[in-house]
């Protein structure tokens, strides 16, 4: 593969294309499950996994080497918040009441959820990458590539590492987005 | 070409399959997309000689013979008035085994390749006709997984390894191609990179509110 934010702006145009057929009343339901999923992870795993982490380790009698728990840790992280976000979208789904714009405001909608939806996700699983040194960086192939994407970051990269949703936005802000949400989804 | 911008519009290709096969999945259901993993799935097995693609040539060369034993009056000679007749039925073999196999040893890939292909052009066309009702998007998500089966099988083609021998037109096509692609890429980043210097990081959170906002005023009761 190849740099880190070719990969980023892969996942951004995914949920791009998913905003785009599903469209946004039901996309702005995913978007609520991703701040949920935000500040449950910033606030709460932020303060106390660390903290709880420690002692379950030393009650498995468990000594990872710093690497594996930075490995570890970056992969709890991303298993966590995927699974807040699939559920978002599996089963019966947290739709916004309303009808949807059409033509091409509704496009412009659309690709803004979209936009939205992609930066959150892959902002934030960059971030626990770059939290944790880029674990995933060690995957190399038989011939010594790397699996994922090539390191070190490039100049545009380490630009856009300083505006990941984790890295600029407060974690009280996800919570006062996730009621917004909420209280925009129950007066309609 | 640049190593960085061939990895580049690898991505963006892989993502254009994935979305062109998330959108019919979401357009067509998931039991179609479904059925349609399944045939390509068999389709890739039959391409290669070590899976089934051994098989089916095994099996077809076993009925070619069998067809030149008949045509050659193995049938007659086994079924001939007043029992089988050895020398008959020793002609009949002698003229299919003087024929040879229908496909020889090497030369059946092409052919296994074409099974293959009919395989999906039938799978895309009786997954088209499943009205069975599901999941949009379980549809979208099979689908997404059918384009990164199609990719797998056609990766040979995506990464480099060229159909036709190289051409100097061929190789400035693919060079637009890639500076167009980064030019998009530098598209989406640009206004966030101006965010982040020009105005300050605090504004990022603010331009989620605000298109937080925006989204919320546009649904109509």
């Amino acid at each position: 593969m190849g740099p880190i934010e070719v990969l980023w702006f892969a996942v951004v145009l995914f949920f791009v294309f998913v905003a785009l057929v599903r469209g946004y009343p039901r996309e702005l339901g995913v978007t609520t499950v991703i701040f949920a999923a935000l500040f449950l992870i910033q606030f709460f795993f932020g303060r106390y996994f660390d903290g709880l982490l420690r002692p379950a380790l030393d009650l498995l009698a468990i000594s990872p080497t710093a690497r594996g728990l930075e490995h570890f840790k970056a992969t709890f992280y991303s298993l966590v918040f995927l699974l807040i976000v699939f559920s978002g979208y599996a089963g019966q789904t947290f739709t916004f009441q309303g009808k949807e714009r059409k033509g091409t405001d509704g496009l412009v909608l659309n690709l803004l959820v979209g936009l939205l939806n992609g930066y959150l996700v892959a902002g934030s699983l960059w971030y626990f990458q770059h939290a944790f040194n880029y674990p995933i960086a060690d995957f190399r192939g038989s011939d010594g590539r790397p699996l994922f994407f090539t390191m070190p970051l490039s100049p545009l990269a380490m630009q856009l590492v300083k505006i990941l949703p984790l890295a600029v936005v407060p974690d009280i802000l996800w919570g006062a987005l996730l009621m917004l949400m909420l209280l925009a989804r129950v007066r309609r | 070409m640049p190593p960085a911008i061939n990895d580049l519009q690898r991505a963006l290709v892989l993502l254009l399959v994935l979305g062109v096969f998330a959108y019919i999945g979401y357009r067509r259901g998931f039991w179609g997309e479904v059925l349609k993993l399944i045939m390509l799935v068999v389709g890739y097995a039959i391409s290669r000689p070590e899976l089934l693609g051994g098989w089916v040539i095994r099996t077809l060369n076993v009925g070619y013979f069998l067809i030149q034993f008949i045509r050659g009056g193995g049938l007659s000679a086994l079924f001939a008035e007043g029992g089988p007749s050895a020398e008959a039925l020793l002609s009949a073999f002698e003229a299919t085994g003087a024929r040879g196999p229908l496909i020889r040893a090497g030369e059946g890939e092409g052919l296994l390749f074409v099974l293959m292909l009919v395989l999906m052009i039938a799978a895309f066309a009786v997954a088209g006709r499943i009205k069975r009702k599901a999941s949009k998007i379980a549809g979208l998500l099979m689908g997404a997984v059918n384009g990164l089966v199609i990719a797998y099988i056609f990766r040979p083609y995506l990464s480099g390894k060229p159909l036709l021998p190289p051409t100097a037109e061929t190789a400035g096509t693919l060079d637009v191609l890639g500076t167009l692609l980064g030019a998009a890429l530098d598209v989406v980043v640009t206004p966030l990179r101006w965010l982040g210097t020009a105005v300050g990081l605090w504004m990022v959170p603010v331009v989620i509110v605000i298109v937080v906002l925006i989204l919320l005023r546009s649904l109509r009761s």
